[in-house]
């Protein structure tokens, strides 16, 4: 896979998606960041006081109230915290297909900018049969070169098993984060296990479906031989299967979507042909990005 | 419906070009799909032979739809009248006497009926009319709607034993019946063409036919009363015929000859009878065509006649006299008379005179005696008078010098001076003859005897001298019992006439008569041609238009 293209892009291009901020619906814990948590810690806006705990940091404890008083409080300030971000990408075969992994991997990596230049951490794995660590969630915009080094030596490999991935993928010791999971989300196994495993470790989930043109429309003139890019079968259809096969896929995504509404998933469903520029821009306004 | 250009169909054969191509073309594709269990349910999906074989080759069906409307298109394809019925139909059917041929056991007019009564089913025109065309065209049926009162006449209709019409009477009779562009189509059946460009329907195969096509009788003009008689036979067929001729006088046989004759041969056969006036040929003869196989021939009663004989008399101008009528010749004035001859002699002419070197004035005037033969020459041919007459007959040593009055016609002449003349007013005619008679050889040539008679029957008409016979004239004659007879015109026995005439379409007739109705429909094929390629090259890009919904600006 190439993403070359993403670092060919002129300066408009990082300028204009720079106005874009990850959109983060749930507080989440963190290091410092542009999300405010009620925590005591340092920050420059106060929010109240607290009687003291024990093991409460003497540091913040307001002494002049004690004097007063003579009892103690901590002083509570609202703090600016970063949320981990995890990039989970589909690598599987089928994302070979109409050039959808090198789109997930270019909106990998504008993502991880934007999500970066805000002082989040970025944290980026891919699966197929198996979660692959990619690369580990730091913060700095000197960890997009890693990212985007680990982005261009992507290669699509096996099938698909987003239950394996996702099981593993909640199993590492990470803090809850957004996963903007970037997937065709076609795994004959299903989806919905893998979806509720990462939702049982309370991670807001993001939902990227990146569909191929020869997904909706399949080249097929008059008959063809149908050969699955996962290498689980191969057989003959005529063309008359086309708009069967169509009107199954369009079912397919409608579940998907009732699945994500009910469990307060965020999906969009993205065309792999759609330009990088304005899927981020008009597209994701809203489901990903502000 | 017709295909004006049938060998457009031999195109079909590319449909096995491009069934080839189709076949080599279309190859089954190996698509990768991102989810293969997507299309899972297609193997469990029950096809039919017949669907699948349709799934495979409906476009090719669709080319191949598509070169057949083109083919349809080139053969030039027609509606005729005969498919949209209507119309105005003159239907003219051959009523000359060859019509009676058998062809098997039917003669060619029924086959001629059978098939006019099978166009007018066949076409159902809203009107029509119908001719009998023979040398008396016929109008059989007017004008009409009626279409079963039509067909009733029809087939009550016989052929006649007359000859064959002339084009310009059927198209006057036609015309009669309306103006020629109201009539739909205009249908001749017959069994020869008739020379108008028109619908023909030809009615005849070859058949054999050995006919007797002449008989003549003249009495001997020697004064022996005998007559010669002539019968011509000719053989119209394409292969030999023999057969037996007999000529009968009155009811005696005369002659009795066994003849073979070659394809297209004619023979003479001659002989010679004691004064009878009625002759018949027969022929023995099996063929297909009856009606010349007898011929009759009269020869005239001669009739009496009163002539009033002015000057010398001659031998050999009363032996020719004598061949033709019974004279008996005057010389008083007071008698009456039906014709002068005078010979050498100075006349008064008045009634009909025969004027043999004589003078008539002021018609005929002699202002010099004797004057030098120049060459002969026959100024007016057609004139009955000079029929068969050789004008190398009249020569003589010397000739007189007349002189003729304006209004006399000059028939034969040497140089400037006339030799034969003839003149015609109100009570007067005569026939000037400038030879002397005893100084010519002309008396002892054949021209004699026939300038005589010429001279005679042009200025007597009403004599009653003719002894044409024509078809259906009756004899009322002994010898033969009420005998009608049917002397048919020669062409008639040309029965094979329709294998070897040329139609030749008369220019200045052609516009007058209406073309059949014929619509085209080569632009209906075009159209499908276009929309079944249409169709397909729809198809052929369908992916451009089916791919809207999901072009790069949507999603």
């Amino acid at each position: 896979m190439s993403i070359s293209s993403l670092r060919k892009r002129d300066e408009s291009f990082w300028k204009r998606i720079s106005s874009l901020q990850l959109l983060v619906r749930h507080r989440a814990e963190g290091q410092a960041g542009p999300w405010m948590t009620r925590r005591a810690g340092m920050s420059l806006e106060f929010a109240e006081y607290r009687e003291y705990h024990p093991g409460d940091d003497f540091r913040y404890v307001d002494w002049n109230l004690y004097g007063r008083l003579d009892r103690l409080f901590v002083k509570v300030f609202h703090r600016e915290e970063n949320i981990p971000v995890y990039m989970l990408l589909d690598t599987s075969r089928s994302m070979a297909v109409g050039g959808k992994l090198s789109y997930a991997g270019e909106l990998a990596g504008a993502l991880s900018y934007i999500a970066l230049k805000d002082m989040n951490r970025v944290g980026v794995f891919t699966f197929a049969r198996t979660l692959v660590h990619g690369v580990p969630p730091r913060g700095g915009l000197s960890h997009l070169h890693k990212i985007l080094n680990f982005l261009e030596e992507l290669r699509p490999a096996d099938q698909t098993s987003l239950r394996v991935a996702c099981e593993e993928f909640s199993k590492l010791p990470l803090r809850r984060g957004l996963v903007v999971l970037l997937s065709d989300m076609f795994d004959p196994e299903g989806y919905e296990h893998g979806l509720l495993q990462l939702l049982i470790k309370r991670h807001e989930i993001a939902l990227v479906q990146i569909l191929a043109p020869e997904d909706v429309n399949p080249p097929i003139e008059y008959e063809a031989r149908l050969v699955d890019s996962e290498g689980l079968a191969e057989f003959s259809v005529s063309a008359y299967a086309v708009a069967r096969y169509r009107r199954r896929l369009l079912q397919y995504e409608q579940e998907l979507e009732v699945f994500c509404r009910a469990h307060q998933i965020r999906y969009k469903q993205l065309s792999a042909a759609r330009p990088l520029e304005r899927a981020l821009l008009e597209d994701l306004r809203g489901v990903l990005v502000v | 419906m017709i295909f004006l250009s049938a060998w457009a169909f031999g195109l079909l054969s590319l449909a096995g070009i491009i069934a080839l191509l189709y076949f080599l073309r279309r190859r089954e594709e190996r698509v990768v799909v991102s989810a293969i269990w997507l299309w899972e349910e297609e193997l469990e999906r029950p096809r039919s032979a017949l669907t699948f074989l349709w799934t495979k080759i409906w476009l090719l069906l669709v080319q191949v739809a598509a070169l057949a409307a083109l083919v349809f298109s080139l053969a030039h394809p027609t509606l005729t009248q005969e498919f949209l019925g209507g119309g105005t139909l003159a239907l003219i059917l051959d009523g000359s006497a060859s019509m009676q041929t058998l062809e098997g056991e039917r003669t060619r007019y029924d086959l001629a009926r059978a098939r006019a009564i099978e166009l007018i089913e066949k076409r159902r025109p809203a009107r029509l009319t119908i001719i009998q065309a023979q040398q008396n065209p016929k109008l059989l049926v007017p004008l009409t709607e009626d279409k079963a009162q039509a067909l009733a006449v029809l087939r009550a209709s016989q052929p006649t034993l007359q000859s064959d019409a002339s084009p310009l009477d059927v198209l006057e009779l036609v015309r009669s019946q309306g103006e020629l562009d109201q009539f739909t189509e205009v249908i001749y059946i017959g069994d020869h063409a008739l020379e108008l460009p028109i619908t023909q329907v030809i009615v005849s195969e070859p058949k054999k036919n050995l006919a007797i096509t002449g008989l003549a009788a003249r009495p001997l003009p020697d004064g022996s009363f005998r007559v010669v008689v002539w019968a011509r036979v000719e053989n119209f067929s394409s292969e030999a015929l023999e057969g037996t001729l007999y000529l009968f006088a009155e009811e005696v046989e005369i002659l009795q000859e066994r003849l073979y004759l070659g394809p297209g041969e004619r023979r003479m056969i001659e002989a010679i009878a004691p004064g009878y006036t009625r002759f018949r040929a027969m022929v023995d003869v099996a063929d297909d065509f009856v009606f010349d196989n007898i011929r009759y021939s009269v020869v005239p009663r001669r009739p009496k006649l009163k002539v009033r004989w002015l000057g010398e008399r001659n031998f050999f101008l009363l032996r020719a006299l004598n061949t033709f009528a019974e004279p008996s010749l005057h010389t008083d004035e007071t008698e009456r008379y039906d014709l002068i001859i005078a010979i050498n002699s100075a006349i008064r002419p008045l009634g009909a005179a025969l004027l043999v070197n004589s003078v008539a004035e002021p018609w005929v005037m002699r202002p010099g005696t004797i004057g030098e033969l120049g060459s002969l020459q026959i100024l007016t041919p057609t004139h009955p008078i000079v029929q068969n007459v050789q004008a190398e007959h009249l020569r003589s040593a010397t000739i007189p010098v007349t002189q003729l009055a304006s209004g006399v016609q000059t028939l034969i002449a040497s140089g400037d001076q006339p030799i034969v003349a003839v003149y015609r007013s109100e009570g007067l005619s005569f026939v000037y003859l400038g030879v002397d008679l005893k100084n010519s050889p002309l008396v002892l040539t054949p021209s004699f005897p026939i300038l005589v008679r010429n001279s005679i029957y042009w200025l007597l008409p009403d004599l009653g001298l003719s002894s044409e016979r024509f078809v259906s004239d009756e004899f009322a004659t002994p010898g033969f019992t009420d005998q009608i007879a049917i002397n048919l015109d020669p062409t008639e026995s040309e029965i094979n006439r329709a294998h070897s005439h040329k139609l030749v379409a008369q220019p200045s007739l052609t516009k007058e008569i209406p073309s059949q109705m014929h619509i085209p429909l080569w632009y209906l094929g075009v159209w499908v041609a276009f929309g079944l390629l249409f169709v397909e090259l729809l198809w052929y890009y369908r992916s451009l238009w089916r791919r809207g919904w999901w072009s790069d600006d949507t999603v």
